[in-house]
């Protein structure tokens, strides 16, 4: 394995982030439709503009995708703190893929939205709901992740750790952030609503932090550790 | 706690008073998540200046005795913290085992009297859905009560491992940063009493 190739698959971390942003902004869900807009309201959204819509959600599926390799590398990672029996590195690529179907299954309901403006309204809605719910509900793939690389962290004994152990507490304290949206189902209006300060703009914005500062840990173990000296674990 | 004088031979001991309680880890959370909190009062705060009738007339169906009692709990368990943690930085960590477990005891205790405060409330028809008042409420305290749930999980584990015969500068290290978590539990709920349950 290359030390380019490594570190182009740390950068798919931040690339994620820069891809995301942008087409969510393109895509019209920033800032997000409340959820107490009415079936008019929401069928009259996804109605106008839709073409720039469309070109936003092509851009979040490309994003999502840019989330396995930089999920991989991280896996390795964890094997390299775990040795030989490494259940977490298995658990952080299952949380890894669970990530990525986290924004490929709002985005394919949000197409849904956008594909037919002649429809019934309230259709339209329900396909909006499908999308919101999931998009800002499904905490447990990046709480996962988080609590998975700060227990691989915590668990090593040896004398050279991957990372330092502020890491481990940063990706503790980031694995409660990311389960505030957890709750969105239960409201309407307010903080914890899936447009509420709370719920989405808090985890929106530590959600991107959480890329841009694995991206850069990420870099910094290749490094501190050249390819061609590297022991590369075996897999399985 | 500034008892850095006598720790166990092989730990890195800094000057007195230059030392991190814990390690900077533990901070970086620390700090995080009272920043987190602080925007949970913050937007509590800004509702409730909204909405002040609203919120004065939910605000009288809590029991403040329930919530003194839990306040109480919490302060007795820091302060069993305090004592477990002072007692392995110093080596006199006999009792160290017995006081982190009071300090459970009262955690427990906490959790019980709150599923008591709850019962209660949800057989009055108050639930998460029932205005801006009691979503803060059930929300606020509900994610306190996972820190708190995590910080009985986090003692536990200061039980074993203060038991254990050699005590390394590591391990010293694990109980005062799991103490300093600890704490910052109880001080976030001694700012949620004085907002939900105090303020008129």
């Amino acid at each position: 394995m290359t030390t380019g190739m490594q570190k182009t698959m740390a950068w798919c971390g931040a690339g994620f982030v820069l891809l995301l942003f942008p087409g969510i902004i393109m895509a019209g869900l920033l800032p997000p439709l409340a959820p107490t807009k009415t079936a008019a309201e929401v069928a009259q959204f996804w109605s106008t503009n839709t073409g720039l819509k469309r070109c936003g959600l092509v851009i979040l599926l490309a994003a999502a995708g840019l989330q396995v390799p930089f999920g991989a590398l991280i896996a390795v990672r964890i094997k390299q703190l775990e040795g030989r029996f490494s259940p977490l590195a298995y658990a952080e690529l299952i949380a890894t893929g669970l990530a990525v179907m986290a924004i490929i299954l709002p985005t394919f309901a949000f197409a849904a939205a956008s594909y037919r403006p002649e429809r019934n309204p309230e259709i339209t809605q329900a396909l909006n709901d499908l999308g919101w719910l999931p998009f800002i509900m499904n905490w447990p793939a990046a709480t996962i992740q988080s609590l998975v690389i700060g227990f691989a962290i915590f668990g090593y004994r040896g004398a050279r750790p991957i990372w330092p152990r502020w890491v481990a507490y940063y990706n503790f304290w980031s694995a409660f952030i990311f389960a505030a949206g957890g709750l969105v189902v239960l409201f309407k209006t307010g903080v914890f609503a899936w447009n509420g300060l709370l719920a989405f703009w808090m985890v929106a914005v530590f959600f991107g932090v959480w890329f841009l500062v694995m991206t850069w840990q990420l870099l910094i173990t290749i490094s501190a550790q050249p390819a061609d000296r590297a022991q590369e674990p075996a897999l399985a | 706690m500034t008892a850095t004088t006598r720790r166990e031979a092989g730990a890195p001991v800094a000057p007195p008073g230059r030392r991190i309680p814990g390690e900077e880890g533990i901070w970086v959370f620390v700090l995080g998540d009272m920043t987190v909190f602080a925007l949970f009062f913050a937007t509590f705060m800004y509702s409730r200046g909204k909405n002040p009738d609203i919120f004065a007339r939910d605000h009288a169906s809590l029991n403040v005795a329930l919530g003194t009692v839990n306040t109480v709990l919490l302060l007795t368990s820091s302060l069993f913290v305090v004592l477990g943690v002072q007692r392995v930085l110093t080596g006199v960590r006999r009792s160290a085992p017995r006081l982190f477990t009071a300090a459970l005891a009262c955690g427990l205790g906490f959790v019980i009297v709150k599923a008591v405060e709850w019962s209660h409330l949800f057989g009055e028809g108050k639930t998460v859905g029932s205005g801006e008042f009691f979503s803060y409420y059930f929300m606020f305290t509900g994610i306190h009560l996972a820190h708190v749930l995590i910080g009985c999980v986090v003692l536990s584990r200061l039980i074993a491992i203060s038991r254990r015969n050699e005590l390394t500068g590591h391990t010293a290290m694990l109980c005062e940063a799991g103490g300093i978590f600890w704490h910052m539990v109880d001080l976030l709920w001694v700012v949620l009493f004085a907002l939900f349950y105090l303020m008129r």
